[in-house]
């Protein structure tokens, strides 16, 4: 019989491994340097409509932003300035801040300063938020939690980047990568479960509402009418793409076909329904799967 | 501080945060009823409570806030106070046209649109608001929320455009006042004919 000190042990191995046990961090500068040029060019579009978003003579006051949400989703901190100009400064400040984290100058306190700036914009309007803003929230804090400067920073092109082994940074440099990959797991699984709801997901034609809808499809799809296998078929591989990915991921023969899958799926909703910045910021987080290079698993 | 500790701690967070992830998605669950208290502020604070729901439980249609603006007519006599249209045009929000003011904004307010629809209170509060700002001679806005499901696909077989397609149905018309105008909350049935 084995014993119980025995198994706690093991399960202690096997959780430090999972956790604390990754090596390759160049992973985390390259993610950081794609999600932060993604995210600058996002924001610079939203900084074009910061009188209509974040002003009071813009579409929602302060003062109703703050009512408007149910007690259930109440932030625990709403400063935000009222002066029509400092909040065009921030604005500013803000996208300045992320195409500085794009470059890999700071460590991880200013990846908390952008992330702090990013929640502060998102409390001030709710409504005018999407999908890529909720993801921008989760990601930018998993890179608070890492030191992603080491690689693809621009401080490399002037100084020898010191490749030496930090145990407290690198324990947490890879939580952020297990933070990244169950993360995404975790968006696209409940994503497919939820779609398993509604019966348009089941009969094979839930593609058809979507891309015959003129306000988000780029052209109008109404001829595939003629072909409804192209319907059917994308219909049901995004339930079963969504849905299995969470575990089909983690199978390493299987992954390349899966990112490969993931790619295809969101080039695809990116060039028919123009969801390009969501896109771009999910398919950005699949770094955290790449094969780890050679010298990552000698280390 | 020993590394050990240091992952001890740091572990005791992950579980922590584990439960945030994994359970807010599934809010109405009673294990998520049941934690609110531990992780509720956490999850608000780093704007972490949301369900995962893009296109589900089936893509939504497509959607419009149809409105036009009112304003109280100078009276002529104090036994006659009638109303006007302020504008004789209908205006949509998000705007029909999906370049204004450029396609990534154009959808913002389109996702604006489909958050302040779900409830008559967040429309008031900030669509009409919003309305009522952009010209003091306003006193009231007349609207109507407007999807457009489309046809099955097999009905569909002979059209060639998505208008064609569509099914637009209407929420129902609404009137609101503007905030600080005290006028008669019944909507005067001369404008609601010109809004139909």
């Amino acid at each position: 019989m084995i014993k119980p000190e025995k198994i706690i042990t093991e399960l202690a191995r096997v959780w430090d491994k999972f956790w604390f046990g990754q090596k390759e961090f160049s992973r985390l500068g390259l993610f950081r340097m794609v999600f932060g040029l993604v995210l600058f060019v996002m924001y610079a579009y939203r900084q074009k409509d910061v009188e209509f978003y974040f002003f009071d003579s813009g579409f929602v006051t302060w003062q109703v932003a703050q009512e408007i949400l149910s007690h259930f989703y109440t932030r625990p901190f709403v400063w935000f300035p009222k002066n029509d100009l400092m909040i065009l400064i921030l604005h500013s400040t803000f996208l300045v801040s992320i195409f500085v984290m794009a470059l890999g100058v700071f460590g991880r306190w200013f990846q908390c300063v952008v992330l702090f700036l990013h929640l502060t914009f998102v409390f001030r309007n709710p409504p005018i938020m999407y999908g890529a803003d909720l993801l921008a929230s989760f990601f930018l804090f998993y890179l608070c939690l890492a030191d992603s400067t080491r690689h693809y920073s621009v401080l490399n092109l002037f100084f020898k980047p010191i490749d030496k082994v930090r145990p407290l940074s690198d324990a947490l440099n890879s939580v952020a990568i297990r933070f990244f990959q169950i993360q995404l797991c975790v968006i696209y699984g409940y994503t497919g479960m939820e779609k398993l709801k509604g019966q348009p997901w089941w009969d094979g034609t839930a593609l058809w509402g979507a891309i015959t809808n003129s306000q988000l499809a780029i052209v109008d799809f109404t001829f595939l009418s003629q072909w409804p296998i192209i319907i059917i078929l994308g219909t049901y591989f995004t339930v079963l793409f969504e849905t299995y990915f969470p575990v089909l991921v983690w199978m390493p023969k299987i992954r390349p076909f899966v990112l490969l899958s993931g790619v295809i799926f969101h080039l695809m909703i990116g060039l028919t329904m123009g969801l390009v910045f969501f896109s771009a910021v999910m398919v950005s987080c699949y770094i955290f799967f790449l094969p780890i290079t050679k010298r990552a698993k000698i280390s | 501080m020993g590394l050990k500790v240091f992952k001890g701690i740091v572990s005791l967070w992950i579980v922590y945060h584990l439960f945030v992830i994994l359970l807010f998605p599934n809010s109405s669950s009673l294990l998520s009823r049941k934690l609110d208290t531990f992780l509720l502020p956490y999850a608000n604070s780093l704007n972490m409570n949301t369900p995962w729901q893009f296109f589900s439980p089936w893509p939504g249609p497509k959607m419009y806030i149809e409105y036009v603006t009112y304003s109280e007519k100078d009276a002529v006599d104090d036994s006659e106070k009638g109303f006007e249209l302020l504008e004789s045009e209908k205006r949509f929000f998000p705007p029909k046209n999906q370049r204004d003011p450029d396609w990534d904004n154009w959808r913002r307010r389109l996702y604006a649109t489909r958050f302040i629809s779900m409830e008559p209170e967040r429309l008031e509060k900030t669509f009409v608001a919003w309305v009522c700002r952009q010209s003091p001679k306003m006193t009231g806005v007349l609207l109507e929320v407007f999807f457009y499901p489309v046809a099955n696909i097999e009905k569909a077989k002979d059209f060639v455009k998505a208008s064609d397609i569509e099914d637009p149905q209407g929420g129902g018309v609404q009137k609101f006042v503007c905030p600080g105008n005290q006028i008669d909350s019944q909507a005067p049935s001369p404008i609601e004919e010109a809004f139909q």
